[in-house]
C-alpha cells in the first residue's frame, strides 16, 4: 500500500513547486489576517474582549 | 427568550483533583530520577532503573499533570464562554475515566519496559489506540458544546482549544504508526532519518500543541478573570493565534541540527524557530499587559503572582528556544543539561505555575468559599520560584561546562578530557542542586495540596451551577457588513477544518520530501540488517531506555569525530525501527562503540559499571545475566521487520534464516560465549546480556566494511 502511494508520488511532475505554492498560500492567508485585524476599528472586538468577564460571579 | 441551565462543576472538580494528584506523583518521580543520576544504587530493581522511570516522569508530568490541567481548564471555561453545559455528561465521564485509565496503564507498562523507544510517545500500541479513542470522545464533547452554544462569538481561548484538539490528533496518529509484534511490542513504521524527522515533528509539536496552545487558551481566559479586566489587546490575540499555528508546525527539525537529517530540513527548522519569537512574545506581552493598572494587586494576590511568573517563563523559554535552534548555540547546548534546564523553565514555570494559579482560582469558586490560607499560597509561590531557580541555574552551568569540556583540545590537537566520565563528574554538584530545586518545588506543591484540602473541607461543592442566558437566534443576520474573518470565527466546524488544513500542509511539506526524494537518504551498500541476536539486543537496549542517557549520533565536529569516530551518515540507519539517536548524553555516544571494547569488557561493565569504571554513574544491569532471550519472539520480530521492508530474505541472510532465525541466533551467541570463555567467563548462550553485547559490538561497524567495489579499488 505504502509502496503504491510512494511510486506514484515519486513520479509527480514538478513536485518541487508544491512547497512554494503552499508557502504562498500560507503567507497570503497570514497577510490577510494581519491586514484585517489592523484595519478593523478600535471597538470592533469589544464584545468578544468582554466575554470572559460578563458572567455573574458567585 | 431567557433559558435557564446549569454548568457542570463536578467534572471540573474531578479533572482538577487528578491534576493535583498526578502533579505530585510526576514531580516525585522526577526527584527520584534526579537522585538516581547521582546515586546509582537507587536503581534498585529492574523496573526501577533510570531508563524506565525517566519516561514515566515525562509522561506523567506532560500527559497526566498538564493533560488533566488542560481538561479541567477547558471544561470550566468552555461552558462559561459558550453559556452552555457540556454537550453530554456521559461523554465527559468517559473522557475522564478513560484518560485516568490510560495514565494508570502507562504507570504500569513503562516500568515493566514496554516502550516504543520514542521520546514522549513511549506508550505501546494498545495504549496508543486508547488515547486516540478518548481524544475523539473529548473532541465530540467539545465540538458538541460549541454547536449548542448560546453565545454566537467564539472567544479566542476556544480557537486555541480547537487547534489543540485537531493538531494533537494528527500528530499522535502519524507518529504512532507502528507494526505490532506482540501485545506489548511494536516497531515504528518509519526507520532511521525518517523516523527521527517524524518523531521530532511530533515531539516539538507536543510541546507546541499540548504544553503551549491549550495553556495559552487558559491564559486568555483565567488571566482576565483573575485580573478582573479584559485582555490587553484582542487584535494581538488573533494575530498570536494564527501566527503560532502557522509557524509552530514547521519548527520540529531544530531538534536534529548537525544530525544526519538533510540540510534543507535542518535550515527549515531554524528559520521557522526564529520566526516563532514574534508571535510568542506578542502573546507574552498581551498576557502581562492585561495586568496594566492592576500591578498593585500582584503584590497581594498569589494567583496573579503565579500568572506573572508563568507568563514570564513562557517568554523566557520562547526566546531561548529559537536561540537554541541556531546552529551556533545548538552545537553547544545539544546533548547537554542546557536542554533539560530549558524545558524545565517552560515546564515548572509556564505549565506548573499557570496550573497552580488556576487551581487557587478555581477551588474556592467550585466550593463556594474563600481560599483557606492566602499566606500559605504566597509561601507556595516563593518556595516554588526558588525551586525553579535552584533547578535551572545549576543545569545551565552544567550544560556550558560539559559542552566546553567535550570540545577542549590541547595545543597539540588532542582532546583534553578523553574520558567522558571526567566531564560528567565535573557537573555532579549541579545534579545535586537540581534535585534540591525539584524538592523545593514539590514541597510547594504539597503546601497547595494541604491548602486545597482545607478549602474543600470548609466549603461545599456547587455541583451544578445555575446560569441563564438568552437562546441563540436561529436566523441571525449580521448587523454590520461582515469581514471574512468574522465569517469563520462564528463557524467552529470550519475553524476546525481550516486549522487542520493549515497544520497538515505544514506537516506534509516537511515530511513527504524526506520519504520520497531518494537523494535525501543516500544508501550505503555495506549497511546490512541486524542479525536475529542483534535485533533482540537492540530491543533490550530500547526496553531499558538506554537512549535516555546515550546518543547514537556522532555530529560532524572534530571534537566528536576525535572522541567517537566517523560522523553519522543518513544511510547507516535505514534498518533502525525505531531510530535511537537520543537527545541527551549523560553517558558517551554509542554509535561507534562496536568493536571498541572486548566482549568481556561489556560483560563486566554491564554487571556493575561503578565497580568496573571507577566513579561511573551508570546503573548496574545484573538482571540481564539472569533473564533469557525470548526465543519464541524471534520469528514474529523477523516477520514484522520483513513487512517493514527489511530484506532478511537476501544476503547475508536468506530464506533459511527467515524460516528458522533461532538457529542463526544461537550460532552467533555461541561465538560470543566461546570468546567470553577464553577470558574465564561462563555464561549460557540464551542470556539477554549475550544479545545486548552482540548489538553493542555491531553498532556503527557496517560503515567500516569495504564493499566488493571498494576492495577492488574502483571506489577508493
Amino acid at each position: 500500500m505504502l509502496k503504491y502511494i510512494k511510486s506514484h508520488l515519486d513520479t509527480i511532475q514538478g513536485i518541487d513547486i508544491y512547497p512554494v505554492i503552499s508557502f504562498v498560500l500560507f503567507f497570503g492567508f497570514f497577510v490577510g489576517v494581519l491586514w484585517w485585524v489592523l484595519s478593523s476599528g478600535k471597538h470592533a472586538f469589544d464584545h468578544m474582549k468582554q466575554l470572559p468577564l460578563n458572567e455573574k460571579e458567585n | 427568550m431567557i433559558e435557564r441551565f446549569q454548568y457542570d462543576n463536578r467534572i471540573v472538580k474531578a479533572f482538577l483533583f487528578a491534576t493535583i494528584l498526578f502533579g505530585v506523583v510526576g514531580m516525585l518521580v522526577g526527584i527520584i530520577v534526579a537522585l538516581q543520576l547521582v546515586i546509582p544504587g537507587l536503581n534498585a530493581a529492574e523496573w526501577f532503573t533510570f531508563g524506565r522511570l525517566r519516561p514515566l516522569h515525562t509522561n506523567a508530568v506532560i500527559f497526566a499533570f498538564v493533560g488533566n490541567g488542560i481538561f479541567a481548564g477547558v471544561y470550566y471555561s468552555l461552558q462559561r464562554l459558550l453559556k452552555a453545559r457540556m454537550f453530554n455528561d456521559t461523554l465527559s465521564w468517559i473522557h475522564f475515566w478513560g484518560w485516568q485509565l490510560i495514565i494508570a496503564s502507562a504507570a504500569i507498562t513503562l516500568p515493566m519496559g514496554f516502550t516504543t523507544g520514542k521520546e514522549y510517545a513511549e506508550l505501546e500500541w494498545p495504549i496508543d489506540i486508547a488515547i486516540t479513542l478518548i481524544w475523539v470522545v473529548f473532541g465530540i464533547n467539545m465540538m458538541g458544546t460549541i454547536l449548542k452554544r448560546r453565545e454566537r462569538h467564539l472567544y479566542v481561548a476556544i480557537w486555541f482549544y480547537i487547534a489543540t484538539w485537531v493538531t494533537v490528533a494528527m500528530l499522535h496518529i502519524v507518529n504512532s504508526v507502528e507494526i505490532p509484534v506482540s501485545l506489548f511490542k511494536s516497531y515504528s513504521w518509519y526507520a532511521g532519518v525518517q523516523d527521527a524527522l517524524v518523531q521530532w515533528w511530533y515531539g516539538h509539536n507536543a510541546v507546541a500543541f499540548f504544553l503551549t496552545t491549550p495553556y495559552l487558551g487558559l491564559m486568555y481566559y483565567f488571566m482576565p478573570k483573575a485580573a478582573n479586566r479584559p485582555v490587553y489587546s484582542y487584535k494581538l490575540s488573533i494575530i498570536h493565534f494564527w501566527a503560532l499555528i502557522f509557524i509552530y508546525i514547521w519548527a520540529g527539525p531544530h531538534h536534529l541540527l548537525y544530525s544526519s537529517l538533510p540540510d534543507w530540513a535542518q535550515s527549515l527548522g531554524t528559520v521557522f524557530s526564529i520566526m516563532l519569537i514574534a508571535p510568542s512574545w506578542g502573546g507574552m506581552l498581551n498576557g502581562l499587559l492585561t495586568l496594566r493598572g492592576a500591578w498593585d494587586r500582584v503584590r497581594e494576590d498569589p494567583i496573579l503572582k503565579f500568572f506573572v511568573v508563568a507568563v514570564t517563563c513562557y517568554g523566557m523559554s520562547t526566546l531561548e528556544g529559537p536561540l537554541l535552534s541556531t546552529k551556533l548555540l545548538n552545537s553547544i547546548s545539544h546533548f547537554t543539561d542546557w536542554t533539560i534546564a530549558h524545558v524545565h523553565v517552560g515546564g515548572l514555570g509556564w505549565n506548573g505555575f499557570l496550573t497552580f494559579g488556576m487551581v487557587y482560582w478555581l477551588i474556592p469558586r467550585l466550593y463556594g468559599t474563600k481560599l483557606y490560607s492566602k499566606g500559605l499560597a504566597n509561601a507556595h509561590f516563593w518556595i516554588g520560584t526558588l525551586g525553579i531557580v535552584f533547578y535551572a541555574v545549576p543545569l545551565y552551568f552544567a550544560g556550558f561546562t560539559q559542552a566546553l569540556m567535550w570540545k577542549q583540545f590541547t595545543p597539540d590537537g588532542y582532546l583534553v578530557y578523553k574520558n567522558f566520565l571526567d566531564t560528567l563528574l565535573q557537573i555532579e554538584y549541579a545534579y545535586w542542586l537540581r534535585a534540591l530545586g525539584g524538592t523545593l518545588y514539590l514541597v510547594g506543591a504539597l503546601m497547595m495540596v494541604y491548602n486545597v484540602w482545607r478549602t474543600v473541607a470548609q466549603g461545599k461543592l456547587i455541583a451544578d451551577e445555575e446560569a441563564e442566558a438568552p437562546a441563540l437566534e436561529k436566523n441571525h443576520v449580521a448587523s454590520e457588513a461582515g469581514h471574512w474573518h468574522r465569517w469563520i470565527e462564528r463557524r467552529p466546524i470550519q475553524m476546525l477544518v481550516f486549522s487542520l488544513v493549515l497544520v497538515a500542509i505544514g506537516g506534509i511539506v516537511e515530511l513527504v520530501p524526506t520519504f520520497l526524494v531518494k537523494s535525501n537518504i543516500p544508501t550505503i551498500a555495506s549497511v546490512k540488517p541486524y542479525t536475529p541476536l542483534e535485533l533482540h539486543g537492540r530491543d533490550i537496549y530500547v526496553r531499558e531506555g538506554c537512549y535516555t542517557c546515550h546518543s547514537q549520533m556522532v555530529r560532524p565536529f572534530r571534537s566528536e569525530t576525535e572522541r567517537y569516530g566517523e560522523y553519522s551518515k543518513a544511510g547507516e540507519f535505514v534498518y533502525d525501527h525505531p531510530f535511537q539517536w537520543g537527545s541527551k548524553r549523560t553517558g558517551p555516544d554509542l554509535l561507534r562503540v562496536g568493536g571498541k571494547y572486548q566482549n568481556s569488557w561489556h560483560f563486566y561493565h554491564m554487571l556493575d559499571p561503578g565497580k568496573f569504571v571507577k566513579g561511573s554513574l551508570m546503573p548496574p544491569y545484573a538482571y540481564l545475566f539472569e533473564k533469557t532471550i525470548d526465543l519464541e519472539g524471534t520469528k514474529p520480530k523477523i516477520d514484522a521487520m520483513m513487512t517493514l521492508g527489511v530484506p532478511y530474505d537476501q544476503a547475508p541472510f536468506g530464506p533459511d534464516v527467515v524460516a528458522d532465525p533461532n538457529a542463526h541466533l544461537l550460532a552467533q551467541a555461541k561465538l560470543i560465549t566461546d570468546d567470553l570463555k577464553q577470558g574465564g567467563i561462563e555464561i549460557d548462550n540464551d542470556r539477554e546480556i549475550v544479545a545486548l553485547i552482540a548489538y553493542l559490538q555491531r553498532l556503527g561497524t557496517d560503515i567500516k566494511q569495504k564493499t566488493p567495489a571498494q576492495v577492488a579499488g574502483t571506489n577508493p
